[in-house]
C-alpha cells in the first residue's frame, strides 16, 4: 500500500480532498452551532417562562425534534418546508421564477434546528443551577433585568453549561455529515467514505478520517478547558 | 408526502425491529452510565496514572464518529481474523455476530459522553458540603456515595436524558454492521419502495412514542429529586 | 422564533439559476464500480458516467449535472429539484408505482458466490409461484447468505430462501468484506459487481457456485428514473438510449466496462 500516493495533493491523490472536507466540516459545524446556541437560549427561556404558550411551544419543539430521526427532520425541512416557502415567495412575486434556496444554507439551518433542541435542554439545566437567592438578591437591589442576566445569570450559567455544550459541539462536527443527503457536500465523513470506496482502502481512509476528527476534538477540548478554567475562577 | 395508510402499512415491519432498538438502547445506556460514572471519577482522581487513561478514552470516543468506530472495530477486526485460530474457537459465534460489536461500541461511546457530563456535575457540588462531611468524620467513600454522587446525578439528569435520546437514535448506525434495528429497517423499506418520507415518518412515530415515554418518566424523576428547589 | 429563522434564511439565501430548458440530472459520487466512480481528480468513470455523457450529448437541450448522496436522489426527483436520475436503480414493479423508468441500459445477472474450499452444490427447484427454476434451500440452510440491503437479490432471498439466515449490508463492498472475514458463507450479488472481486487477489479463494436463473424478483434491468408522469423527459431519454442501442454504442460501453473488452 502506497499511502503517500493515496494522500497526494492534486488529481492523483486524496490529500486536497481531505483538506477541503476538513474545512467544510468546520464551516458547517460552526455556523450551525452558533445558530443552535441562539435557538437553545430562546428555547430555555421559553421553557422557564411564565407564559403558558411559550412554555408549550418550547416543550413541543424539544420533544418533537429530539425524538424524530435527524434524517427525517432534515429531509422534511429541505424538501417540504423550504419548497413550500419557495412556492409561496414565487407566488407573491417576491423572487424570480427560477428561485431556489441554496441547499447548503438550508442544510445548515436544518442542522441547527435539530441541535437547538438539544441545546435547549443544556441551557435549561444550566439556568436552573444558578442559585435562586442570587437572582432574588439582584432583584432586591433593583438591578435591571438585562443587567442581571448579563452580570449574574449568564456567567454562572455558562459554567454549568460548558460540559453539555462541549458534548454538543463535538457531536455536531460529526453529525454535520448528514447534510450530504441534500447535495453531496464533501465534508469530512463523506470524503472519507468516497475515498475509501473508490480505492477500496477502507481501513486506511476511515482511520485517517478518525484521526482528522480527533484533531478537531483535540483543538476543541483544549479551547474548552481554557474556557472552563476561566469560568470557574472563584470556585473549587 | 403520502397518505396515512401507506405510513401505517410500514409499521408492522418496524415494530418487529423495535425490540432490537430498545434492547441496544437499554443495555448500552445502563452499561454506559455505570462505566461513564467510573470514568468520571477516574478523571477527577489525583493520580495521573488513573486520570490520563480515562481522559484519553473519553477523548477518543467523543472525538470520532460512531460510524467510523463501528466500521474500524467490526470490519477492521474482520480483516485480521481470517485464518487465525479464533475461527475455530468458542469465541467465533460471538465475533461473527454484529450484535456484540454494536453493544460494545455503543456502550463505550455512551460511557465517554456520560463521563463528561457527570464529571461536570460532580465538580458543581459545593465544596463546602464535602468539607463539612469530611469534618464530621465521614469516610471519603461515604462522602462520595451519600453526598457527591446523588447531587451530581440529580444535577446531570436533564443532560443525561438528552444523551439517552441521542443513544436511542445512534443505535441506527448498527445497521451498517447488519443489525437491522428500526432505522435500518426503515431505510431498507425506503430504498425498496422509493417512498422517501413514509417509512421515515413511521419510524419517527415509534421513536416519538419511546422518547415521549422516556422524557415523561425523567420529568417525574427530576421533579422528585429536585423537590427542594421547588418553583 | 420562526419569523427570525425565516428572515435569516431569506437574508442568506442565494438563487441557483438553472439554464433554461436543460434537463437537470441527479447523479451520486458514491462509487459503485463498474457503474460509477469518481477519482481523486474529480473525473467520473464507469458505465453510467460514459453512458450519461453520451445520452446528454443526444438530448438537444443538454443536461445540467447535480451531485448528491444516493439517498437524496429520489426526494430531489420528486420535489422537482432534478428531472431525471441515475444510480444503478433496478427496475421493480414496486418502484414503478413511484417513478417512471427509462428503457434499461443494462440487465444484471445474479451470482451465488462461496468459498472454493466449500463443496456445497446449490440446487435448483421449481418455484411455488410458477416463475421457473429458483435456488433451493437444500444444502445451504446451515450457512449465512450476505446480500446488499433492499437490493433485488435481498428480495429474492426473502421470497425463496426464507429459512436461510441472511445478513443485509448497506453497501456491496461491506458484504464482500464480511465474506472474506468469514462472517457470511455465501453472497448473492450482481454478477458485474462481483467479477472484479473474484479476479482480484482477495477473491482468489472464492468462486461463483451458480449463476442464478433469471426471475421476476431479480428485477427488470437497470435504468434511469424520471418523475412519475413526466412523459416529455422520459421520451427524450428513451430516444437517446434507442439511438445508442441501434448504432451499437451502448453495447460497446457495456463490453468495455462490464466484460473488460475494448
Amino acid at each position: 500500500m502506497d499511502w503517500l500516493r493515496l494522500l497526494a495533493w492534486g488529481a492523483d491523490g486524496w490529500g486536497d480532498e481531505f483538506a477541503h472536507g476538513l474545512l467544510l466540516t468546520l464551516e458547517i459545524s460552526a455556523v450551525s452551532y452558533l445558530l443552535a446556541v441562539v435557538l437553545g437560549l430562546l428555547g430555555a427561556a421559553g421553557k422557564l417562562s411564565g407564559n403558558r404558550v411559550c412554555r408549550w411551544l418550547a416543550e413541543g419543539y424539544t420533544t418533537v425534534v429530539r425524538s424524530l430521526p435527524e434524517l427525517l427532520v432534515i429531509l422534511l425541512l429541505y424538501f417540504s418546508v423550504s419548497t413550500g416557502i419557495e412556492k409561496l415567495l414565487r407566488h407573491f412575486g417576491l423572487v424570480g421564477p427560477n428561485f431556489e434556496f441554496n441547499p447548503f444554507l438550508a442544510a445548515v439551518i436544518a442542522l441547527a434546528f435539530v441541535c437547538g433542541a438539544f441545546m435547549t435542554e443544556v441551557m435549561r439545566a444550566a439556568l436552573l443551577a444558578v442559585p435562586k437567592g442570587q437572582i432574588e438578591a439582584a432583584v432586591a437591589i433593583g438591578m435591571p433585568r438585562a443587567k442581571m442576566f448579563r452580570r449574574i445569570v449568564l456567567p454562572q450559567m455558562m459554567r454549568h453549561a460548558i460540559p453539555g455544550m462541549s458534548n454538543l459541539w463535538l457531536s455536531i462536527t460529526k453529525e454535520s455529515a448528514i447534510v450530504s443527503v441534500l447535495g453531496a457536500f464533501s465534508e469530512l465523513l463523506y470524503t472519507g467514505y468516497r475515498a475509501a470506496a473508490a480505492t477500496k482502502e477502507y481501513v486506511f481512509f476511515y482511520s485517517l478520517t478518525a484521526a482528522l476528527f480527533l484533531a478537531i476534538s483535540l483543538v476543541s477540548v483544549f479551547a474548552i478547558s481554557l474556557l472552563e478554567k476561566r469560568l470557574s475562577r472563584g470556585h473549587h | 408526502m403520502g397518505s396515512l395508510s401507506t405510513v401505517l402499512g410500514f409499521l408492522p415491519d418496524l415494530l418487529r425491529a423495535l425490540p432490537l432498538t430498545l434492547m441496544l438502547t437499554v443495555v448500552a445506556g445502563i452499561c454506559g452510565l455505570v462505566l461513564g460514572t467510573l470514568v468520571a471519577l477516574g478523571r477527577l482522581s489525583a493520580w495521573r496514572i488513573i486520570a490520563w487513561p480515562c481522559r484519553a478514552f473519553s477523548f477518543a470516543f467523543r472525538g470520532t464518529p460512531l460510524l467510523v468506530q463501528l466500521y474500524l472495530i467490526y470490519y477492521g477486526l474482520g480483516e485480521i481474523l481470517p485464518g487465525t485460530w479464533v475461527r475455530h474457537s468458542f469465541l467465533w459465534p460471538y465475533l461473527r455476530d454484529g450484535l456484540w460489536y454494536a453493544i460494545l461500541v455503543l456502550t463505550l461511546n455512551q460511557a465517554a459522553y456520560n463521563s463528561e457530563v457527570i464529571r461536570g456535575a460532580i465538580r458543581s457540588v459545593p465544596a463546602g458540603q464535602v468539607e463539612a462531611a469530611l469534618a464530621i468524620g465521614m469516610s471519603s467513600r461515604r462522602v462520595l456515595r451519600r453526598i457527591t454522587l446523588p447531587q451530581a446525578l440529580r444535577h446531570a439528569l436533564p443532560v443525561l436524558t438528552s444523551d439517552a435520546i441521542i443513544l436511542l437514535k445512534s443505535t441506527s448506525l448498527a445497521s451498517t454492521i447488519t443489525i437491522m434495528e428500526v432505522m435500518g429497517t426503515a431505510r431498507a423499506l425506503q430504498r425498496q419502495s422509493l417512498l422517501i418520507f413514509e417509512p421515515l415518518i413511521a419510524a419517527g412515530l415509534l421513536y416519538f412514542a419511546v422518547v415521549f415515554t422516556l422524557t415523561r418518566l425523567m420529568n417525574v424523576a427530576e421533579r422528585r429529586l429536585t423537590a427542594f428547589r421547588a418553583r | 422564533m420562526k419569523r427570525i429563522l425565516l428572515s435569516a434564511a431569506c437574508a442568506l439565501c442565494a438563487t441557483i439559476a438553472h439554464a433554461d430548458g436543460a434537463l437537470r440530472l441527479g447523479m451520486t459520487p458514491e462509487p459503485y464500480m463498474p457503474f460509477t466512480s469518481v477519482d481523486a481528480g474529480g473525473q467520473w468513470t464507469g458505465l453510467e458516467a460514459d453512458l450519461t455523457r453520451a445520452v446528454c450529448a443526444k438530448i438537444p437541450e443538454g443536461c445540467e449535472f447535480k451531485q448528491m448522496a444516493w439517498d437524496g436522489l429520489i426526494p430531489s426527483l420528486k420535489e422537482n429539484k432534478v428531472d431525471f436520475i441515475i444510480g444503478a436503480f433496478s427496475v421493480t414493479d414496486e418502484r414503478k408505482q413511484v417513478v417512471d423508468f427509462s428503457t434499461p441500459y443494462y440487465t444484471e445477472g445474479t451470482s451465488f458466490v462461496g468459498m472454493k474450499d466449500d463443496d456445497v452444490e446449490p440446487k435448483l427447484i421449481d418455484a411455488a409461484d410458477g416463475s421457473g427454476k429458483v435456488l433451493s434451500e437444500e444444502g445451504i440452510e446451515s450457512g449465512i447468505i450476505g446480500v446488499q440491503s433492499s437490493s433485488v437479490q435481498a428480495n429474492y432471498v426473502a421470497a425463496y430462501l426464507p429459512n436461510v439466515e441472511a445478513k443485509a449490508y448497506d453497501t456491496a463492498d461491506n458484504s464482500v468484506a464480511d465474506l472474506i472475514a468469514g462472517r457470511v458463507d455465501y453472497l448473492l450479488v450482481p454478477d458485474m459487481f462481483i467479477d472484479g472481486f473474484l479476479k482480484s487477489d482477495d477473491g482468489a479463494e472464492f468462486e461463483v457456485k451458480l449463476e442464478v436463473p433469471t426471475n421476476p424478483k431479480l428485477g427488470q434491468g437497470v435504468a434511469y428514473a424520471v418523475r412519475k408522469g413526466d412523459a416529455a423527459t422520459l421520451d427524450k431519454v428513451n430516444k437517446a438510449l434507442a439511438e445508442m442501442q441501434a448504432d451499437g454504442s451502448l453495447q460497446k460501453m457495456v463490453d468495455k466496462w462490464i466484460f473488460g473488452r475494448e
